[in-house]
Order: C-alpha cells, then structure tokens, then sequence
C-alpha cells in the first residue's frame, strides 16, 4: 500500500495502552516486549449501585461484597460505546487519576482502543474527538476488536509449529474472527489483519441476553429474579452447556419422564442440577452440585433443620434451562427471533466474499468472546459448520487459549513492533492538522495515510 | 375443556398420558374474528399459520426486553467528585459529547434518517461504486446462494473447480491444508475488498435462516415441547398441569 514518506518520521513515546473495551469489562493494559495474559487487566467497564446505594466505579467493584439487587449503568450499549459521561468517569478512574490502577500520562502514550463492528459513524466521531481533544492521546489508532486477534500466534492453536520470530510481526493471512461476547455476536473475515467489512455479519445474541432468558425462566419456574442479574449471570456460567442432541436431553429432562427411564435415556450422568444460592450476608459464594432429591435436601431448605446450627440453605433445580438457554446462540428462531444461528451467520459472512476465500477462511477459524468458553459450544459450532460449508472445504476450528484477553492479546503483539504500531497509529498533532472526517476515512480504511 | 388446541407440530412429540382434542367452538372465538388488522395480517401471509400481528409484536418486545441490560429503568448519576473534574479547558466537542444524554436507538435512527436521505439524493452512487457486483450487501434470497444451503446464481465461480495454487506457501505442507489450496484473488480485487466502506447496523445484521424450517415451539412454564396451544393468548404449554399453571399466572400478561 501507498504510504507517504512522513509517517515513518514520526516520533512515538515508549509507552502504549491497549484498551479492549467491552460493553461487560474492558480489557487493558501497557503492551509488553512479550505479553500474556497476566499484563491485562480485566475491569468492570460499570458504575454500580449496590442495595446500600452506594456507588462503585469500574474496579472498585472488586471490594464489593453484596451483590444481591445490584443495579449497572453500562456506558457501553449493545457492544457500542454510547455515553461518554459514564465512560470518562470510569476511564478516569482506571487510567488518570493518581491512584488508578494503570495511571498513565495520555500525553505521553499512544492508545490503542478497540470498537464493535458496524459501529455507528457519529460515535466514532466522538470517540475521536474524545481521545484527542479531552485525553490528548500523543497517538491513537481505533480498530475493530476481532481484527487485533490476527497479531497472535493462530496457527498454534491448530497444532502448527511456532512459525518462528522471523514472521512474528506479521498478521495472519487469512482468518475468520468469531466473537460470541456480552452484547452480540460477530463474524468477522480478516486478510492480513485488516477487516472485509462488507462481509461482516451479526447475531443479535450475546451472553446478556443469555443472562436475560435465564432469569426469566427461573423466575417463572423458582423465583423472583429479575432484580439479580448479576447473580442470575453466576449461575449461567456454571450451569448452561451446549447440547450435542437437544432433542435427547429435552425428553431426558422432562418432568414426567420416570426415573427409570431416565436412567436409561441417560449415559454418563444426570442433567438435573442443584444450585445453592449465596449468602452474601455470610459472605458464601453460590455454587452448583448433583441434584439431591432427598428430604433432608427439602428439609434444609425449609429451615426445618436451621434449629441444628446448620444454616438455611436455599437452592432451586435446573434441568433443561441448562440446555436450553445456550441453545439460542444456535437456534434464535425457538424465541421467534427472524436470524440465523451463529453456525449459519458464519455462512451468511462467507457469501460476501470471493468464493475463492472460502477455503481458507473456513480453515482458519478462531473464536473468542465470553461465550465460547460454554461447556460444548465448540464441538456444537465446529459440527454445524462443517454440516454447512462446502464438502471440499477443510474445516478447522480453534478457540484462542484466552478467549476473553485474545484481542487484547493481539494489540499488544501489535504494539510490541514499533514498525507496525506506527503504521497504524495517527498522532495528536495529524488530527489537528486533518480533523475528524479525514481521522474516520483513515481508521475505516478508505483512505490511506 | 375450553380455550385449548392441540397443534399439527413437525417436532410434536405429544405429551405422554394426555388425549388433547381440538376444540374447534373456541377457534371461532369473536376477538379472532373481528380484528381486521389480524385478517390482512394472515392475507399477507405473515410468518406460518398461527401467528398474528399482535403475537408478532409480542416476540418482539419479548426480544427486546431480553436484550436489556436491566429490566428497569436504572439511573445511575455519576458521582459528585468525578463529575465535576474537568478542570482544564474543554472544546465545544467535548462538552457537547459528555452532556449527550442519546441512547443507541436514539444513534440508530440517526443512522437510518441519514441512509435514506442519500438514497433520495444520489440514488445509486453508493453501490455503483463498488468494484465486484457480489460485494453489495446481498439480499435475504443472495444469501442463501451458498453451496449446501441452495442454488448459486450470483457467485463468480463455483469453489468447486478452482485450480491448485501456483505460489507456496510454508503453510501448504500442512496436512490439512495440502489436499485443497485454492488460488487467492488478485491483488486488485483483494485491495477493493479490503477498502469497501464498513456496512450499516442494521446491514450487518445476520439474516433468517432458509424457509422451510418451522419454528419449534415450547412450554412457557416448564420448557418442554409447547404441543398445546392457548386460544387466549397463544401461549405454549405442554400439558395440562402446565396448562392450569400458566392460567393461574401468566395467561394474557405478556401477550397484550
Ligand atoms: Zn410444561
Ligand atoms: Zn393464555
């Protein structure tokens, strides 16, 4: 590509922050000659209240010990960074004031923050103007946050040999970024790091949602929740998993099948699970064990036993929303959502490319976000895929060994070569010559610098 | 027993010990019959036999309402001493940005407004410009024109017959990608893939999955199969049992 000869002089302070930010957490840190996981850092990207009404900022969090009734404001709607007011109190919090956890002098730090796909042109534009005339960044460059995965070793994750230091800098040719996160999900092609961005495709599902359902269920069926999300999403990430035969597991959970039966239907184990609820008065985390149908199980839970010291144990039986809440990442059409699941999205990006592509991209598939790490998620993707694509195309899917710090990750290889980190960063002092359209055209990859 | 329907179900597995009939007197129900918005609903053929407009707009606001952050409205004000930092000067941008109060559906419509207003100005510039015909965001039927998921009528080439890659790579000796290494496209066609403008939110979104696929439908109350149907509200139960619980609670609550 055409660059002009200025770029390579400009000068780049030493130190550079990488922000992932999620509309759950963001993730950041300072990029690192050879980074890990340990270099970043995972921060609530909130202002919560808790019942008490008292306020905790992003990482604070992190001394709060009662959850119950908890309430978010996300300054990160549906995966795009909307207000700015939250935003900067949490930034602030994290990043500029003298106490923050990653203090730093924005003057003297290039920033490489990350967006959502498809994200609207005017909250772009405000996130530019932002960095530049409220932080003063000394440099800046926005990209998509499945791009910045191409910087990690990819081939690794599929059992190829380390390609050695010599190609280290450079992206992966080509590779399908699937990003199940918090607010959505996304398909997103790369060649040699950069987006195809008109094959980008989105599932309006993310772990939220998920969330969501769960606690609607529950609530229907045990208790009142709806004021417990934050607990509600606990118990997700214990129970859910991902059915390889859902048909099998709906019949083997239903509630007049007889015991025996079950018994037969099932291989391994049972589906049915116990959750006991936490006490955050006694400060006892919430846990998941084999379901127990005796009567001293009821018993406790009544309080019938609270008189022998024990405390009150609540806890309330799941079975099929174990199965069924994930499911609609692959089957959003069982709550009348009119999108294909994410096996089908994945085909959806595909037809926006070159069939010339596909090959490739099939064969080089990585997944990350939150999602991924759901109990028989990958094998249920990697089966529907496979089901989907062309017969002569080799399917090979993996997913990045931190599925949540993977672009994180990715930025700080980027980073870690200056070469590469300039080309893509523009400095304070480019924007105030261009201004923010230009800024936009040059981040979205229509114009060159 | 009144109000229930047991429905034709592809998935029907019927609930084991009940014999469910047909109450054919409830499906002349007057509320049925005197809607004619629901009547041009059907006329038009919206989605597959039983679903009305109202049923519709139901799934959508249930849709909607899971894809909140919290179930109510939460306001939150950022803190005394955080807020009033801004010490230093501020430029008109960033004041304006900070006291934004607009909330995506608000960016959203934005979006839209500006879309339309260019497709009235200039009408088809945007898509004239794009280099390969296929790269146009296709529409919901070009979608489906995939190998294994229906006929291809606007794909170039068909992956089958791509010839073997002339250029190696370090990575064609790999095992799995040996058998099959397709020839990549040219530079200039890769360049304008590459530079073609992101697609709107609303574009990006993924599209139904092919006809034909009926929707499986569940217990509202306890998740099984939903194989009966309510003629109140056209919720799903799978039983009787489940059936008496969601008259109890939840009949017409979430459909009106
Ligand atoms: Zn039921
Ligand atoms: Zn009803």
């Amino acid at each position: 590509m055409p660059r002009s000869a200025k770029p390579a002089e400009r000068v780049l302070p030493d130190q550079t922050l990488i922000i992932d930010n999620g509309a759950y957490t963001m993730k950041a840190g300072f990029a690192v000659p050879s980074p890990s996981s340990e270099d970043c850092h995972t921060i609530p990207n909130c202002i919560a209240r808790d019942r008490g009404r008292r306020v905790w900022i992003g990482a604070q969090l992190e001394k709060c010990n009662d959850f119950g009734e908890i309430t978010f404001r996300r300054p990160v709607e549906k995966g795009f960074l909307v207000n700015w007011e939250a935003e900067k109190t949490i930034w602030d919090n994290t990043f500029i004031d003298k106490a923050a956890k990653l203090a730093c002098d924005p003057g003297a730090t290039n920033l490489v923050l990350t967006e959502a796909p498809n994200t609207p042109a005017a909250l772009q534009k405000n996130c530019d103007e932002i960095i530049f005339e409220e932080y003063e960044f000394a440099s800046y460059s926005r990209c998509l946050s499945p791009s910045l995965n191409a910087y990690n070793d990819i081939q690794s994750l599929y059992g190829v040999p380390h390609r050695g230091p010599s190609v280290d800098a450079l992206p992966a040719e080509c590779l399908l970024v699937i990003d199940s996160g918090f607010s959505h999900s996304t398909v997103t092609p790369l060649f040699n790091g950069r987006p195809i961005h008109q094959a980008i495709r989105r599932l309006d599902i993310g772990g939220k949602f998920l969330t969501n359902y769960l606690k609607e269920l529950v609530s229907i069926r045990h208790y009142n929740m709806l004021d417990e999300t934050h607990l509600m999403n606990e118990v997700k990430e214990s129970i859910c998993y991902v059915s390889e035969d859902f048909k099998r597991d709906l019949e083997r959970t239903w509630k007049g099948t007889s015991a025996s039966r079950k018994k037969s239907l099932e291989g391994e184990r049972d589906i049915v699970v116990d959750y006991v609820l936490p006490d955050y008065n006694a400060h006892k985390q919430g846990f998941m064990r084999p379901h127990d149908p005796s009567l001293i199980a009821k018993m406790r839970k009544m309080g019938s036993l609270s008189g022998s010291g024990d405390a009150v144990e609540d806890y309330m039986t799941l079975a099929n929303e174990r199965f069924t809440v994930p499911e609609l990442l692959f089957s959003p059409g069982d709550l009348g959502m009119k999108q294909e699941g994410l096996p089908g999205t994945v085909l959806q990006s595909l037809s926006g490319l070159p069939p010339s592509l596909w090959p490739s991209m099939l064969a080089n598939i990585l997944v990350v976000g939150g999602n991924s790490k759901i109990e028989g998620f990958m094998t249920r993707l990697e089966t529907e895929i496979r089901q989907l694509a062309p017969a002569e195309c080799v399917v090979r899917i993996a997913r990045a060994s931190d599925p949540i710090k993977s672009p994180w990750l990715g930025g700080a290889h980027l980073a870690a070569n200056r070469t590469a980190l300039k080309a893509v960063q523009i400095t304070r002092q480019e924007y105030q010559e261009h201004g923010s359209g230009w800024l936009g055209k040059v981040f979205s990859g229509s114009v060159p610098r | 027993m009144p109000h229930v329907e047991v429905l034709p179900n592809s998935t029907s597995v019927r609930a084991p010990g009940y014999a469910l009939v047909p109450d054919a007197g409830t499906f002349q129900a007057p509320a049925q019959q005197t809607s004619g918005k629901k009547r041009a609903a059907r006329s038009l053929g919206l989605a597959g036999g039983d679903t009305t407009v109202r049923q519709q707009n139901a799934v959508l606001k249930h849709l909607a309402e899971l894809d909140k952050d919290s179930h109510r409205d939460v306001q939150i004000p950022v803190p005394k001493d955080n807020a009033g930092r801004a010490s230093k000067k501020t430029t008109l941008n960033v004041r304006r940005i900070l006291m934004s109060q607009k909330t995506f559906a608000n960016h959203l419509a934005d979006e839209e407004a500006a879309i339309a207003q260019q497709h009235t100005g200039t009408s088809t510039a945007t898509s004239r410009t794009k280099p390969i015909p296929n790269l146009k965001r296709a529409s919901t039927s070009e979608l489906q024109a995939i190998p294994g998921s229906g006929a291809s009528q606007n794909a170039p080439r068909s992956v089958g017959g791509l010839p073997p890659s002339a250029t190696r790579d370090p990575l064609d000796d790999d095992l799995l990608l040996k058998s099959y290494v397709p020839v990549a496209p040219s530079e200039e066609v890769m360049e304008a893939l590459l530079s073609a403008p992101p697609l709107s939110y609303n574009a990006a979104r993924t599209g139904p999955p092919p006809t034909g696929k009926p929707q499986r439908q569940f217990c509202e109350i306890c998740g099984y199969w939903g194989t009966i149907k309510c003629m109140k509200c056209g919720a799903r139960v799978c039983g009787l049992e489940c059936k008496g619980a969601h008259d109890d609670g939840r009949c017409l609550k979430f459909y009106v």
